[in-house]
């Protein structure tokens, strides 16, 4: 039998619907990729053939609310576009803080050489040509590794944040977008445009 | 260090403000705020350093006599060392460094800087886009900007100690004026004072570490209440109770649901700053009347509410064109308790009763030794600094526009710097601000007081005894 385009997409949602539920309820540590078959209503080889692991289908959960991010501002400097861009991002994710640190360094990896899967590239591509869009260049090399440490910063620092309301995490973003814009008008930033 | 770390190295910003030993010694007087917002936000942090190397400098010089210049030493190579260790904190940069090794190069340039440093002691927050402010405001008030605002400018119209205001209107169709936190900062600056307080250890051996300590206490309690909205928004509504319509003072009605301890709603109001005020060139009369109502708030704020408006900063004060003073910051307003407002009693009882009494009520609030006492030179600056505070009730009414006055003040100011006599009481310090702040203001808006006639008005309020007596022997106050 094959399968469709829609019934694949159809299933993928049920398992990212399912794991988004049953973490929800469960925490982290109490949910298997047996649990979510079961709840998906699919086999559990079935699931492998969507996610090879209960990390990447995090991922894919994490990729989908940070695509929504996209566009958040479209006006403003550039440095308060890309600010609101993370924060939309953040905000998307709060349902999701309590169980990120145990994925969040493959989900951010700051290496382009490490081990990735598809959904940790579906996340850095398309943030980055946000940040692309918003900055109006192309980003080198160089400045893309000096934006994806910040950001990774940022997100991990946040996750971890115990102060009142998150609100440290608003200073390090804050500080950190500043610091990347005053870095595209080094000389990196103008030989990365040319 | 491989040349992709160098190059990413390359590429961060570097802040060269700092560069030299003569821009750390302007960073110590503040004469130099960076604009930018990048160095603005490195410089966050760094402000508390400059506290710290100012107070550092000015107790490490007045502790010892010019003799003892063996311990000076020891003492100055510990805050040398201190100096280090605050710069090696996380909000504490390059700058520190600087200005702890011009500290330790040049001792001998400091103290005039610190004397400025001291008066203008207030904290910057860096500038936030609107983004930033939106998602600092949603979180503290739980709720989407529509939800609560009909119109919300986008860009500030002030700025405010550790933020900046916006105006807006309510969804109930009021005008407020909102003030928002730079996020974090209330604990950067609770750390940071508690990290300067175990880097002034080393001072705990000293003769002066208690009133050392007793001072850092006070501000620590003071600045304390200026990072917490709420507590700022509960000083507005004492304000608020002290006044009435009569008084021609506005203290703008705080939106308490609108309000946390980093977000501040108020009633917007509408009026001139003092430079535009001055601008529309107002006659004599409006300059006493809008005189007459500042000393009014101060003397009120004090004898009845026993607090003190510590910032009298030109920003804080609107003028109404119908003739009213609004007043607008309440992040500073000291309060006594009542051991404090006793030995207040007795400073205003030696010029109101007693004469004979102001040695006494000057030992005990400046905390005098016997041989203190017996200094002559110490005595004659202290007792010309009571006379300097009590001048202006001695003539009616008072012209503030004589730049005589303020003079003689910087002088006093001075020698009490040059012969180390600047011990006194923790509350002291935000009692000079409150006084020279006020009285600076009146010197640029040349108003003239009856300063005596709202003493006469406004003490009987401060439930001192004597005060009841004198006014049931007939007296006049």
């Amino acid at each position: 039998m094959r399968v469709t385009t829609e019934t694949k997409e159809a299933t993928r949602q049920a398992i990212l619907d399912a794991t988004r539920a049953l973490l929800r309820e469960r925490g982290w540590e109490n949910v298997s990729t047996r649990d979510i078959a079961s709840a998906a209503g699919i086999a559990n080889g079935t699931l492998f053939n969507y996610f090879p692991t209960k990390e990447a289908i995090v991922g894919a959960l994490v990729a989908d609310v940070l695509e929504k991010a996209n566009g958040s501002l479209r006006d403003g400097t550039t440095e308060e576009q890309l600010f609101a861009l993370i924060a939309a991002g953040l905000r998307g994710l709060r349902a999701f803080r309590p169980f990120l640190p145990y994925v969040i360094d493959s989900l951010l990896a700051p290496s382009e050489r490490t081990m990735r899967d598809h959904e940790t590239d579906r996340i850095r591509d398309e943030h980055l040509a946000e940040v692309e869009r918003i900055v109006g260049q192309r980003l080198s090399p160089m400045l893309r590794h000096l934006y994806w440490s910040l950001y990774s910063g940022v997100v991990t620092f946040w996750v971890a944040d115990q102060s009142t309301r998150q609100e440290e995490t608003l200073a390090f973003l804050d500080q950190s977008t500043a610091l990347f814009v005053a870095s595209l008008r080094t000389k990196l930033g103008k030989e990365s445009r040319k | 260090m491989n040349a992709d770390l160098q190059q990413l190295i390359a590429a961060l910003p570097y802040d060269d403000s700092a560069d030299d030993d003569a821009a750390a010694l302007a960073l110590v007087s503040q004469r130099a705020i960076p604009t930018g917002r990048l160095a603005r936000l490195w410089t966050l942090g760094t402000i508390q350093a400059q506290i710290a190397a100012a107070y550092a400098a000015l107790w490490v010089r007045s502790l010892f006599d010019r003799s003892d210049r063996h311990a000076e030493r020891l003492v100055e190579t510990h805050m040398a060392a201190a100096m280090r260790i605050l710069g090696g904190m996380v909000y504490l940069r390059g700058a520190v460094m600087k200005v702890g090794q011009a500290l330790a190069t040049y001792p001998n340039l400091v103290p005039d800087e610190i004397a400025a440093t001291l008066a203008r002691l207030h904290f910057d927050a860096p500038p936030m886009h609107f983004a930033l402010v939106r998602e600092q405001l949603c979180n503290e008030l739980d709720r989407e900007l529509g939800e609560v605002f009909e119109e919300f400018d986008q860009r500030a119209f002030a700025a405010a100690s550790l933020g900046q205001v916006h105006r807006g209107r309510l969804r109930s169709g009021e005008r407020v004026a909102v003030k928002i936190q730079y996020p974090g900062i209330a604990q950067t600056i609770r750390s940071d004072l508690q990290n300067l307080i175990a880097v002034l250890a080393p001072l705990r051996f000293t003769r002066e570490w208690e009133n050392v300590s007793a001072q850092l206490d006070e501000i620590r309690d003071v600045l304390g209440a200026e990072v917490d909205y709420q507590a700022e928004a509960a000083s507005l509504e004492h304000a608020r109770s002290l006044f009435t319509d009569d008084d021609g003072i506005v203290i703008p009605h705080v939106y308490r649901d609108l309000s946390t301890s980093r977000v501040l709603t108020m009633e917007h109001i509408e009026g001139r700053h003092l430079d535009a005020w001055l601008a529309t060139n107002p006659s004599q009369a409006q300059r006493d009347a809008f005189g007459t109502k500042m000393y009014v708030i101060a003397l009120r704020m004090y004898y009845s509410g026993r607090c003190a408006y510590a910032d009298p900063h030109p920003g804080n004060y609107l003028f109404l064109d119908d003739g009213r003073l609004a007043l607008l910051d309440f992040g500073c307003v000291p309060r006594y308790d009542e051991a404090e407002w006793e030995l207040l009693s007795e400073m205003d009882a030696a010029f109101y009763r007693d004469h004979d009494a102001l040695r006494a009520a000057l030992t005990r609030f400046c905390d005098l030794s016997a041989d203190e006492l017996n200094d002559e030179s110490r005595m004659s600056v202290l007792e010309e600094s009571f006379r300097w505070m009590i001048e202006p009730l001695l003539h009616r009414p008072f012209d503030f526009g004589d730049p005589a006055h303020l003079r003689a003040e910087v002088d006093i100011v001075a020698r009490a710097v040059a012969g180390r006599y600047t011990r006194s009481h923790p509350m002291q310090f935000y009692i000079s601000r409150t006084v020279l702040g006020l009285r600076a203001l009146l010197h640029r808006m040349k108003a003239r007081v009856d300063v005596r006639g709202v003493h006469a008005r406004e003490l009987p309020a401060a439930g001192w005894s004597w005060v009841d007596q004198l006014l049931r022997e007939g007296a006049e106050l």
